[in-house]
Order: structure tokens, then sequence, then C-alpha cells
């Protein structure tokens, strides 16, 4: 009884708090367990009293703080290991998917031509940029909420939905917060880039979604200044993704990351 | 001996698949190969090598099973991949290169 209690402390000290998920959790538990049992009699056959071999096993483990700290970090990496693996596998869909809005922005947006391509070029990079963003996090919160460990296999249409769920909503966000930032801004200052789309408020707030990025990039051809801010969504975007291959590379399927 | 943590690091992943690499064992059995085997001079924490094994599996390098043929308490059992032999085999090479290098700059510090 005493020799019980002693090690479910020491295990349920060591779990606490280690961020393994709870179906592992209970697994690690047993594992543990018929580990500490069998150097337990280890020690017994060796002579020692049944004191000084429960003492002995649970020293030979070492301090459950640590082992919990190194599970906590172990944990930490595979979830950010999963969610980066996610963003890389499918990152040419989600490019398509991008230019794919894009090109339906620059198509269904009115205007002269160029106003028009400059319109999808905002909506392709403002999409790359919270899109990868995005998914990243939801890939890491999916770790956490599904409590799996992170699977090396592909899952291409599950990824492949995201993408898209990602795009619509961040189309269907812009319906309904974009009225909201234009009359923020335009209360908050003079010279911000959306005091410009504030010019075109009521087309915004009539419903038409494409209009505030083709709004934008109006506001984008009128001022050189403000015209950086396409072109800085274009190149964080990108840079978010050429790091994450630079970083990266997938062999047998799996992905692995420097300094792995 | 007590080694260097920053020197161990990584290292221990290798002791692990190169065990496994001989036969499918369980956590126990582990520990004990890796005193057996490297003649006492790595003694681990017997708890360190299950956040490490958690991590190998997640990456496919190795594949945890419970022994269902033990009578009383179930055991975990351990098998490496193909992928973990690959890895292996790698690990290999650059920790033959490694030494290869590292004998040859302390040779020429004991020289100089």
């Amino acid at each position: 009884m005493h020799e019980d209690s002693d090690i479910e402390s020491w295990i349920a000290a060591m779990l606490t708090g280690s961020g393994l998920p709870v179906e592992r959790r209970a697994e690690v538990a047993d594992e543990l367990r018929g580990h500490i049992q069998q150097r337990i009699t280890a020690y017994r056959d060796a002579g020692l009293l049944e004191e000084q071999a429960i003492e002995g096993a649970l020293a030979d483990f070492g301090s459950p703080q640590v082992i919990r700290g190194q599970l906590r970090r172990q944990q930490r990496a595979l979830d950010r290991r999963h969610a980066l693996s996610e963003l890389r596998r499918h990152t040419r869909w989600f490019l398509a998917v991008c230019g794919l809005f894009a090109t339906a922005a620059a198509i269904l947006a009115p205007g002269p031509p160029l106003t028009r391509c400059l319109a999808g070029a905002c909506l392709f990079a403002v999409l790359l940029t919270t899109g990868s963003i995005a998914t990243y996090f939801a890939s890491l919160a999916e770790c956490k909420v599904k409590h799996r460990l992170p699977r090396p296999e592909h899952h291409f249409a599950r990824s492949c939905l995201r993408w898209m769920a990602v795009a619509a909503l961040f189309l269907a966000g812009t319906l309904l917060f974009g009225p909201v930032m234009v009359g923020i801004a335009g209360y908050l200052g003079q010279n911000s880039l959306f005091q410009s789309i504030l010019y075109r408020a009521p087309e915004v707030v009539e419903g038409a979604p494409w209009l505030i990025w083709y709004n934008i990039g109006v506001a984008a051809l009128e001022s050189p200044i403000r015209s950086f801010v396409v072109p800085f969504f274009m190149v964080l975007g990108a840079a978010l993704l050429i790091t994450l291959y630079e970083r990266s590379r997938c062999v047998d399927g799996q992905t692995t990351f420097v300094g792995d | 001996m007590r080694f260097d943590r920053e020197l161990l690091k990584g290292t221990t992943e290798t002791f692990l698949l190169a065990a496994l690499a001989g036969m499918p064992c369980h956590g126990y059995q582990l520990v004990e190969q890796l005193k057996r085997r490297s003649d006492g001079i790595f003694e681990l924490g017997e708890g360190t090598i299950y956040p490490l094994l958690y991590k190998l599996e997640a990456r496919g390098w190795i594949k945890g099973q419970w022994d269902a043929d033990t009578g009383r308490r179930r055991r975990r059992v351990y098998r490496i991949t193909p992928r973990g032999r690959r890895q292996l085999a790698q690990r290999a090479r650059q920790w033959e290169e490694l030494v290869r290098g590292m004998t040859l700059i302390l040779k020429g510090a004991a020289h100089a």
C-alpha cells in the first residue's frame, strides 16, 4: 500500500502539467508504473529492504519535475512541428486558393484594369499572410483540442478544406468588419490608408466584400506612400513561406526542420 | 561517469535507436542495455528516456506496442521502424565523422 502510494505520487508529480494528451498520459503512467515495479523487484532480489528498494528505484528515475519539464518541452515542439508541417505540405494549394480569390476580385471589382489588378494583388497578399498565420495557429489548436499525437501521414483533403475555410472566413470577416474598420479608421485619423477607403464606405456598407480590396487598391494608387502596404503584405507572406521552406525539408513524407 | 549535459545533447536519441536496432525492448530493458553496452559509461536517469521515446515515436522512428502476453503487468515494447533505421545510419555516419575530426584536433592540441 505504502509502495503504491509512493509510486503513484511520483507519477502524478511527473505527469501533472506535462502537457501530454489525456489518453497518452494514462499510457505513460502505466508504462512508468511497470518500469518502477521492475526496478523495485530487481533491488529486492539484490537483497535490499522494501523501503530501500522503493527509495532506490524512485531515485534512479530522477526528479519528476525535471522529466515533466522535458515532456512539456517535447510536447510543445511536437505541436509546433505538426503545425509547420501542415503549413508546408499544402502551401501550393493555399497559393492556388489565394490566387483564385484574387483573380475573382480582379475580375469582379469595378474600375480600370490596373486598379482591378491591384485590388487582386491586395487580396492575394493579405490572404497569403493572414491565411498562413491562421493555419499555423489552427493546427496548434487542433493538437490541443484533439489531444492526439501529431501524425506523420498526409491529410490532404482535410488540410485543403481548412485552407479554403480560412480564406472564406477571411472574406466573411471583411464583409462584417470592413465597414467597422473603415468607420474607426476614419474617426481616428486624417492620413491613414483607411481614410481613403472611407470615401467609398457607403459602397462597402452596401455589402460587396470585394470593394474593400478595390478601395485599398485605389488608395494605394493614389499615394506612393500608401502603395507600400501591398508590397509589405506580399513580402511578409512570402518571407513566412520562404523561411518555412528554407528551414525544413520533406523526407519520406515527413517534414524535418533545421536544428532537429 | 558524469558528462557535460551539452556534450550529451542529441546523443541519447542515437543510443536509443541503436539499442532498438538490435532488438525490440521495453523501457526497463532499454536502460539495462544502455548500461551494459556502454560498459557502464552512460548511466541515464531512468525516467529521462520516456520523453525521448515519446519524441522518437512521434517522428515515426520507433513504434511502441503494448505487450499482450505478459502476465500481471502490461509493458510497452518499442521497435525501430525502417525510417528509424535510416535515421540511425545517417547519425552513425555523422558520429564517425565527428569522432574523426575531434580526434585529429585533439591529437594536434596534444602535440602542440
